[in-house]
């Protein structure tokens, strides 16, 4: 232990320099920068910052970055004046434009004015003494119901973010979950091992790797995986809105003969532009889907390539009467399309939903 | 805090483990949490190192994330797996990913950081729709096959009427884990021509799989029914290990399961190389991961560690063979260092440190990564356990305090076994005191040999060590271990 002593005394010595240099130092130490938080508005409408916090009476430099592809702006409410705010600033009207869209009242505390894609802005913010959560939301009409966060003035923790309902909800991963986005869980009428395709935030359909086929279309909106994420894995995803077409047919596509039901085989998918082109074996043929949203009417449209044929296919007449099918090649015999392997290297089957009867 | 009071902590700090450095023995390994994006619910279900030495984290939600350990940073690469359970790296852009359908190839193939291409490797096995069927792996075999493991289903939820598989109905006997669908309950080899073949049967939820370098597979599963308590199985081909549902994916099985007699499930089973005695030691073993010894992590290099979800523990396997069966003890490693619960996949890192990953799925566990640095030294610790013709060898990492350690009423044996039968768990059966006949101490003070009354194979030896220190002072970090007597030498 002798051998200790003598790094021991250097390191007392030491101690003592570095206590009295370090008072020293926080006494003399000029004011701290001011802290800078960037916040980018991105696609989705969504601020990529959901909460942050501040102390209160703290000056911050606040940043807008709009990196989306639609003009955004930012405003900074008193507590539990978001909705009022967004209200007041729709009710300006297109004259709005001309003032950012951010209303003349006492419970604007600042803002961020109308961005386009690309520009930024900084100003800077000095919280309120009064400890509460300050809500900042886009104003742009028509933005301002989802497009939100929370700035937290206090020195408290916050709230674990799945319960913090002061952010904008729905917020379920790290990165922005926008659409197109593909999930693969289990859900209602579908084998187990189905994926749900949300195409756009409103269209939304079913595929089935199990047995490789479409299985439902449905408009309105995605899946609420809230109970299917929480417990562990029992629940199935719940459908949000309303399925309009079901392809009920355990074998659409035929191959050789229109009685032959072929043996699929899941073989992945490749993803473009956020949407999968599936492929799979029905018996020893290849097979590609790609999967895209129509545009006027709800529906969708199924690009289809059959590799190496030797033989025609068959496509089996959906018998939902709720939707128009159209394909763009073969000839239909009864309730089968006849397509030659020529045909069938590459058609289009194109789903709609019919006019709502008058 | 102030900056002067930061400083003054940190130099007391120091100064403390100047001084007392042999006795702060949690020193030896320090445990960090990982910092974690906000938004994301950091349940990990398989976790591997990327050669470029990311780390590849696949989440609940269906996530594979990248964090680089230099930077501190989080990337997607790929989303939307359902209940992704393994990773294994192929290369910077590539990934192998077990998700509850299918084993998939992950690839990057525009190097724009994510994940285009979702191609399936093998999806040869059934899915019933229970949720239970939880799929793990990949495991590779160094020869260019992986092992795949597939829980049995729960008797908690049913089948969906619309199954992926032929649906046996011999393979729901009408009590415990079932196997409706092939090949629930069953390891399976994905040979290097992407051909899937039963491997071995006799699982209820094989979540920990590992290879160790010599090439023997080893396996852990939870107490449950058929288990008496939570097992790690020393795996060969074509063996059995107990849980009777997967039997009917048999070749050639056509009875009735609830027909057949115990003792004939029991003279078919391959028994745990290692039992992990439940509400003391394991509730809910994991992942095994072999200490390589290429690395330094210690005086463990080459042995085995199991994570556990239930306790904020990490166990330490010591493996021997004995008669040509695989047996040996288990003790703990970590326990009470920062450590939380949930303790679910390892990995060790480029640097040596070990990586684990969290989760819970609504049972006990935990969310979060964290990280274990050794920081050097010989932590004071049993180092191998080894069972002799009448009683057992205790080996040291330092040597010991002669006075403590050849005192016979410092140490206290108990054996028991556990029950194999269609009942949830087992109560420690027979369990009974076992006395020490004499005691002799190695010249250079690391081992205890330890001669019993009686030793009994079948039985597990559940040792309890009252006090012991180091030659200088440092007492023993873990004082329980449970040996797995199979065989006697």
């Amino acid at each position: 232990m002798r051998i200790h002593q003598l790094p021991l005394i250097l390191f007392l010595l030491l101690l003592g320099g570095v206590l009295a240099l370090s008072s020293f130092i926080f006494q003399q130490a000029p004011e701290k920068a001011v802290r800078e938080i960037v916040i980018k508005a991105i696609s989705g409408l969504q601020y990529d910052t959901v909460r942050f916090q501040v102390s209160p009476g703290e000056t911050i430099k606040i940043t807008l970055v709009n990196t989306d592809e639609m003009a955004h702006n930012m405003v900074i409410t008193a507590p539990d004046r978001r909705e009022e705010i967004v209200d007041l600033a729709l009710a300006m009207g297109a004259a709005g434009q001309d003032q950012h869209f951010v209303p003349k009242s006492d419970w604007v505390l600042a803002y961020a004015p109308v961005l386009k894609p690309e520009e930024s802005y900084s100003f800077t913010f000095t919280a309120p003494q009064q400890e509460d959560v300050y809500p900042y939301v886009c104003t742009y009409p028509g933005h301002g119901s989802v497009m939100y966060g929370a700035i937290y003035v206090t020195n408290q923790k916050m709230p674990p973010l799945a319960q913090d309902e002061k952010t904008a909800q729905g917020r379920q991963h790290p990165y922005p979950d926008t659409y197109p986005k593909v999930y693969r869980t289990f859900l209602p009428d579908t084998g187990p091992a189905s994926m749900a395709i949300g195409m756009t935030d409103s269209l939304s359909y079913c595929w089935d790797a199990g047995a490789c086929r479409f299985r439902y279309l449905w408009k309105g909106g995605f899946v609420d995986m809230q109970k299917a994420w929480g417990g562990k894995g029992k629940e199935r995803a719940e459908i949000v809105g309303e399925v309009f077409y079901r392809e009920q047919s355990e074998a659409p596509f035929r191959i050789g003969s229109k009685d032959h039901q072929p043996v699929p085989s899941f073989m992945g998918y490749r993803m473009q532009d956020g949407l999968p082109t599936f492929t799979y074996r029905l018996d020893k043929v290849e097979v590609s889907e790609r999967i895209t949203p129509t545009l006027e009417k709800p529906g969708n449209k199924r690009l289809m390539q059959f590799k190496d044929l030797k033989e025609p296919i068959w496509f089996v007449r959906p018998t939902d009467q709720r939707v128009d099918v159209y394909v763009n090649k073969g000839k239909w015999e009864g309730n089968y399309l006849r397509l030659s392997p020529e045909e069938a290297k590459a058609f289009t089957i194109t789903i709609t939903e019919k006019k709502p009867e008058i | 805090m102030k900056l002067s009071h930061i400083l003054l902590c940190l130099c007391l700090i120091t100064l403390l483990s100047c001084q007392k450095e042999e006795e702060r023995l949690d020193d030896f390994y320090t445990v960090e949490d990982i910092p974690l994006p906000e938004g994301l619910l950091p349940e990990v279900g398989g976790m591997d190192f990327m050669p470029d030495g990311k780390l590849a984290v696949a989440f609940h939600r269906g996530e594979v994330m990248l964090y680089d350990p230099d930077s501190a940073t989080w990337q997607l690469f790929a989303r939307g797996l359902h209940d992704p359970l393994g990773v294994l790296a192929v290369n910077a852009q590539e990934m192998l990913v077990m998700q509850r359908p299918e084993l998939t190839h992950l690839k990057d193939t525009d190097g724009d950081g994510e994940a285009d291409e979702y191609m399936t490797v093998t999806d040869d096995f059934g899915m019933s729709g229970n949720y239970h069927e939880f799929a793990y792996g990949p495991i590779p075999d160094g020869k260019g096959n992986y092992i795949l493991g597939f829980n049995a289903a729960s008797n908690n939820a049913g089948v969906w009427d619309e199954t992926r598989g032929a649906y046996n109905p011999l393979g729901n006997p009408g009590q415990g884990m079932y196997s409706p669908v092939p090949y629930r309950g069953w390891l399976m080899l994905l040979t290097k021509e992407d051909k899937l073949e039963p491997f071995a049967s006799g699982f209820r939820s094989p979540d920990g799989i590992a290879f160790a370098p010599n090439g023997e597979l080893f396996v852990t599963d939870n107490q449950g029914d058929w288990l008496g308590t939570s097992t790690l199985y020393h795996v060969e081909q074509n063996r059995h290990y107990g849980h009777i549902a997967s039997l009917v994916w048999r070749k050639g099985w056509e009875q009735d399961l609830n027909t057949v007699p115990v003792a004939t499930f029991d003279s078919m089973r391959t028994k745990a190389a290692v039992l992990f005695p439940h509400n003391i030691m394991a509730d809910s073993p994991t992942q095994p991961l072999f200490i390589p010894d290429s690395i330094d992590f210690g005086p463990f290099g080459g042995q085995l560690l199991v994570s556990e979800m239930d306790y904020p523990r990490i166990m330490r396997v010591m493996l021997e063979e004995v008669q040509g069966e695989m047996q040996g003890a288990c003790i703990s490693f970590m326990d009470s260092t920062g450590l939380t619960v949930g303790n679910h996949r390892m990995a060790f890192g480029p640097d040596g440190s070990l990586w684990v990953g969290k989760t819970a799925y609504a049972w006990v566990g935990d969310q979060g990564i964290q990280r274990i640095r050794y920081n050097g030294g010989t932590p004071m610790d049993v180092l191998h356990m080894n069972v002799t013709p009448k009683g057992f060898d205790l080996t040291f990492t330092r040597p010991l305090n002669v006075e403590q350690a050849s005192d016979k009423n410092n140490y206290h044996f108990n054996r028991y076994y556990y029950a194999y039968h269609a009942e949830y768990g087992s109560p420690r059966m027979d369990e009974q005191p076992v006395e020490i006949r004499h005691l002799t101490i190695s010249d250079d003070r690391t081992k205890v040999s330890l001669e019993l009354e009686e030793m009994v194979a079948g039985y597990v030896y559940d040792l309890q060590i009252d006090s012991l220190k180091s030659q200088k002072g440092v007492a023993l970090k873990n004082r329980r271990m449970f040996y797995t007597v199979n065989r006697l030498p």
